[in-house]
C-alpha cells in the first residue's frame, strides 16, 4: 500500500509540480496577497491530488491545474468576489470606457509603449474585476487557448471572447492615462492624448458570430 | 466576399490569440491586405499583447512554498493507481484517427503562406520545451552542437548581457538547426533559432535596418520576433516576451553590435 501511494504521489509531483510557479504567478495576481496565493496554491494542489484520477494524461495539465485553481479561488473568495462584482459594474459601465477602437496615433501610441512601466502594468492590471482579469491573466499571460479558459472559467467561448476584449480595452485605457499623466508630469507635455477614438465601441459587442454568418452569407 | 472594417475588428483579438482558423483567418487576413486602419490596428492589438507579457513575467516562487505543499501531499490520504485507459481515454479511442490525420497531412504537403521559420521559433519559445543541452556557459552549448547542425554556431557570450541557459535541436521541415535559449535581466526570456535559409520569404509587420541587415520586426501571440538573414545563408530569428522595439534595439545594439 505504502508502495503504491508513493509511485502515485511520485507520478502526480512529477506531472504537477513544474506548474507550481504559473499557479502561484496566476494566484498572487488573482488574491493579490503574497499569503492568500501561497494558500490557494497548497489548497489547489490538494484537491488536484485528490481529483488526479479525473487528469487525463497528455491533455494540458497546466490549464486543468487553473481550473482547479480558480474553482478554489471562487469558493473560498466568494463573499469577496460579490463585492468585487458590484464594484467591477460600476467600473465597467460604459461612460469609462471609449478608448483604443484600434490602434492609437502613433505618437500616442509611442509614448504608451515607451513610457510603459511594469509596476504600472501590474497596477493596472489589478484594478481590472476578478472576470475580466482573469481571461487576460490566462491568455495573455499563461498563453491558454479560448477552449481552456471558457472551461476554467465555465463560460461559453463567446463570453471569454468579449471578456478579454473588454478587459485589454481597459487595462489601454489605464496605461494610456498613466503615459499621459507622465508626460504632463514632464511639463514638456507634448503626448497627445491616446484617445479620440469611438466611444460608439462601447455599445457594440465583439460579436464573432455576426462576421462568420456574414462571412458565409457572402459566399453563397 | 468582402469584411467591412466593423467586421474585421470583431475578428481581431481572435486573430491575435491565434485562435481564427482556416477560412475565417483568411477572410480576416485578405481585409488587412487592402485596409491600412485594420492593420494598424492590429499591429497595435499584438504590440500591446506582447508588451503586457513582457512587462509581467511570472513572480518567483516564494522560499518555503514547494516543500510546504510537498509536505502537505505527503500527508494527504493515498491515491488509487490508474490503469492506463483511465489515464489516456482519448488516446485509446482517437489514436487511430489522428494517426490517419497525421499521415494525410504529410501527403497534402505543406502550404508555404507563412514563413516556416519564424511560426517555428514563436511555437518553440511559446511551449518552453525541454533542452538537449543545458548548461550556463555558452561556450558548453555551442561545443554540444558541432557536428550536429551543419554550420558553425556560436551563441553570444556573457558580453551580451543575457545568460545561457541550454540549447536544443529543432527542425524546420527538412532542415536542422540549433535554438538557444538566454536568461536576461529582470526574468526576460529571448530565444534565438538559427536555420539554413531555404529562400522562403521573411515576414514581420515592418523593417529595420539593424547593423546594416534587413531586420523583419513584429509581435504575436505575445511574443517579439526580429528574423534576418544572414549572407551566408542562415537565417536568425530572435524571439522574447520583450516590447517589439526593446528586442531589435537589443538585437542592433547588443547582440550584433559588439
Amino acid at each position: 500500500m505504502l508502495f503504491k501511494h508513493r509511485t502515485v504521489q511520485a507520478d502526480f509531483e512529477r506531472e504537477v509540480m513544474p506548474h507550481l510557479q504559473a499557479l502561484y504567478g496566476v494566484a498572487l495576481r488573482m488574491t493579490r496577497s503574497e499569503g492568500d496565493a501561497e494558500d490557494l496554491v497548497q489548497d489547489a494542489m490538494l484537491r488536484a491530488y485528490r481529483f488526479w484520477d479525473g487528469f487525463e494524461v497528455g491533455s494540458n495539465c497546466r490549464a486543468w491545474l487553473m481550473r482547479i485553481l480558480t474553482n478554489v479561488f471562487r469558493n473560498r473568495y466568494r463573499e469577496r468576489a460579490r463585492e468585487q462584482e458590484i464594484l467591477g459594474e460600476a467600473e465597467t459601465s460604459a461612460a469609462n470606457l471609449g478608448q483604443f477602437q484600434g490602434a492609437a496615433p502613433r505618437d500616442a501610441e509611442s509614448a504608451l509603449f515607451g513610457r510603459m512601466l511594469s509596476r504600472d502594468v501590474e497596477t493596472a492590471l489589478a484594478t481590472l474585476p476578478p472576470e475580466f482579469r482573469l481571461p487576460v491573466i490566462l491568455a495573455d499571460l499563461e498563453d491558454l487557448s479560448y477552449k481552456e479558459i471558457a472551461d476554467i472559467m465555465e463560460c461559453p467561448a463567446g463570453t471569454v471572447m468579449s471578456r478579454l476584449y473588454r478587459g485589454r480595452r481597459m487595462l489601454q485605457k489605464q496605461l494610456s492615462d498613466y503615459a499621459m499623466q507622465a508626460s504632463q508630469a514632464d511639463a514638456a507635455g507634448s503626448a497627445a492624448p491616446v484617445a479620440e477614438a469611438a466611444d460608439e465601441a462601447d455599445s457594440k459587442l465583439v460579436d464573432f458570430d455576426s462576421f462568420r454568418r456574414k462571412k458565409e452569407g457572402g459566399r453563397r | 466576399m468582402t469584411v467591412t472594417c466593423a467586421e474585421a475588428d470583431t475578428a481581431l483579438h481572435a486573430y491575435i490569440d491565434g485562435e481564427l482558423t482556416g477560412s475565417d483567418r483568411e477572410a480576416y487576413e485578405s481585409h488587412l491586405r487592402v485596409c491600412d486602419a485594420c492593420t494598424d490596428a492590429r499591429r497595435f492589438q499584438a504590440r500591446f499583447k506582447a508588451a503586457i507579457r513582457g512587462h509581467l513575467p511570472r513572480p518567483a516562487l516564494p522560499v518555503g512554498l514547494r516543500s510546504r505543499v510537498e509536505a502537505a501531499l505527503a500527508a494527504a490520504p493515498a491515491r488509487r493507481r490508474r490503469f492506463p485507459w483511465q489515464a489516456y481515454p482519448r488516446v485509446f479511442t482517437v489514436g487511430m484517427a489522428v494517426a490517419a490525420a497525421l499521415v494525410l497531412m504529410v501527403l497534402n504537403g505543406q502550404r508555404p503562406t507563412r514563413s516556416a521559420v519564424l511560426e517555428q521559433a514563436i511555437s518553440t519559445f511559446h511551449h518552453d520545451v525541454p533542452m538537449d543541452v543545458l548548461s550556463e556557459s555558452c561556450a558548453t552549448v555551442s561545443d554540444w552542437f558541432r557536428g550536429k547542425v551543419d554550420f558553425a554556431f556560436q551563441p553570444a557570450s556573457a558580453r551580451a548581457a543575457a545568460h545561457c541557459q541550454g540549447g536544443r535541436l529543432v527542425n524546420v521541415r527538412d532542415r536542422f538547426g540549433a535554438y538557444v535559449v538566454y536568461q536576461m535581466t529582470a526574468g526576460h526570456r529571448l530565444g534565438v533559432m538559427v536555420v539554413p535559409s531555404d529562400n522562403e520569404p521573411l515576414a514581420g509587420s515592418h523593417q529595420r535596418l539593424l547593423q546594416g541587415r534587413r531586420a523583419f520586426v513584429d509581435s504575436r501571440r505575445g511574443v517579439s520576433t526580429v528574423v534576418f538573414r544572414e549572407p551566408d545563408g542562415l537565417d536568425y530569428v530572435f524571439t522574447a516576451d520583450l516590447d517589439e522595439d526593446a528586442l531589435a534595439n537589443w538585437v542592433d545594439t547588443v547582440y550584433l553590435g559588439r
